[in-house]
């Protein structure tokens, strides 16, 4: 019971988590992107 | 004389049914490597590694008290980690991410699809294994083999060898395995949505080079144990994208991918020992493997699907699938899929972008688990 408690939180955090980076990451291409487009080169 | 014989033929007397299981377990890996092409460069060093392991006091693992060359291997470079981490500065020289910067709104299934790694760590659990061990299993799941063997060796190093069989046959049979989760999940007209590419200006040289720095530092600090993993494979990727490295480049890409392959196969064949992989918990490990890889898929299409219901032009939600890092297999499914049901439907660069996303939160995800397991342990 106590492995399967640690379990559904690791789903919920490892889940979040792994979201939150990727929304990060997103923002980050975003604005380089934005920041040094190609024609700037 | 006897005696004698005794000496003369002892390998013979040392057999054991459990020997001849494992040849035909590593016949059948080399097999598949050479006629069916599944995942040759590891599927055949380990199918060999399994034979000359299971060979009669076989002197590999240790003679004369001695640490023989593939029980040397294994210590150098699967239990301190060292050969995945060099695999990854190849896999980041191979990794192009330009479909991603072009396409960034695809980085979110490269999230989603990471959710066969977490539910397969229940369904383990409820199998009765130990947090650790479960995660390990889960991490099949990430279908990226040196991060499972990476998470293999911290945490479940008895099972190392059918961990790291069942990451790569899997990443080998995603063709086969993903087109009827698919369809299961997706309707014929769901499957007919074309997505209009766009041609976007092209990536600037200072983007590709401020990317891998500046994830290694995000993921350093939001999970640092990661740090082996996202930055080796952002190392490789920055040795590619600088310019001014192309022979490194090409080097860790070639010859040190090759290198590394060469030494990781035939050394993760070498945990493969009867007495370890010829019980229950192998053939649990392969089914669970089999259970990571659907409930990625299902867990990519799903959310594609979630994601369908609040926009107006519509995703194909088979985009989805590709978020797993099985790079560019699922990608090249996705297309075949879409292709079959239409001929004119071109869908594949959006699904590589997805698939490149997938690499990027296959490690994300493999880091976390490094990091959470032992602190939930610590904490509860």
């Amino acid at each position: 019971m106590h492995n399967l408690t640690l379990g559904f939180i690791l789903l919920a955090a490892g889940l979040f988590v792994v979201f939150f980076s990727l929304v990060l990451f997103y923002a980050l291409i975003r604005v380089f992107n934005k920041l040094f487009p190609e024609k700037n080169e | 004389m006897s005696e004698l014989l005794r000496e003369m033929f002892s390998g013979v007397f040392a057999l054991d049914y459990k020997d001849f299981i494992m040849y035909a377990i590593g016949l059948l890996l080399i097999y598949l490597a050479i006629k069916k092409d599944y995942e040759p460069m590891l599927l055949l060093p380990i199918g060999f590694g399994a034979i000359l392991v299971n060979l009669p006091f076989s002197s590999v693992i240790s003679y004369d008290g001695h640490p023989g060359v593939l029980k040397v291997l294994f210590d150098a470079g699967i239990a301190t980690e060292l050969f995945p981490c060099l695999i990854f500065i190849a896999i980041g020289a191979m990794i192009d991410f330009t479909p991603l910067f072009k396409n960034p709104v695809m980085i979110f299934f490269g999230a989603a699809a990471q959710f066969g790694i977490f539910a397969t760590v229940i369904v383990a659990i409820l199998l009765g294994y130990d947090l650790p061990v479960a995660s390990a299993i889960g991490i099949i799941g990430a279908a990226d083999g040196p991060t499972s063997i990476f998470v293999g060796a911290r945490f479940a190093k008895d099972y190392i060898g059918p961990i790291s069989v069942a990451a790569y046959s899997y990443m080998a049979l995603v063709p086969i395995i993903q087109p009827p989760v698919i369809k299961l999940l997706t309707t014929k007209k769901e499957r007919l949505i074309r997505m209009e590419y766009k041609e976007s200006a092209p990536v600037s040289k200072t983007v590709r080079i401020l990317f891998p720095i500046s994830i290694t530092i995000i993921a350093g600090i939001l999970a640092p144990i990661s740090v082996p993993l996202v930055g080796l494979l952002m190392f490789g990727n920055l040795i590619r994208e600088s310019g001014v490295l192309e022979r490194l480049a090409k080097s860790a890409e070639n010859e040190l991918a090759n290198l590394v392959t060469i030494l990781l196969g035939i050394t993760i064949g070498s945990t493969m020992t009867a007495d370890r992989f010829i019980r229950k918990d192998t053939l649990i490990i392969l089914a669970l493997g089999l259970v990571a890889f659907i409930f990625d898929t299902a867990g990519g299409v799903l959310f594609a699907k979630l994601v369908n219901l609040f926009l107006k032009t519509k995703i194909n939600p088979m985009i989805g699938a590709a978020g797993i890092s099985a790079f560019p297999m699922s990608a090249r499914v996705i297309q075949r899929m879409a292709t079959k049901e239409d001929p004119t439907n071109f869908i594949l660069m959006q699904a590589v972008s997805a698939n490149v996303s997938g690499q990027l939160g296959s490690i994300m995800a493999g880091g976390l688990v490094l990091s959470l397991v032992p602190r939930l342990l610590e904490i509860f």
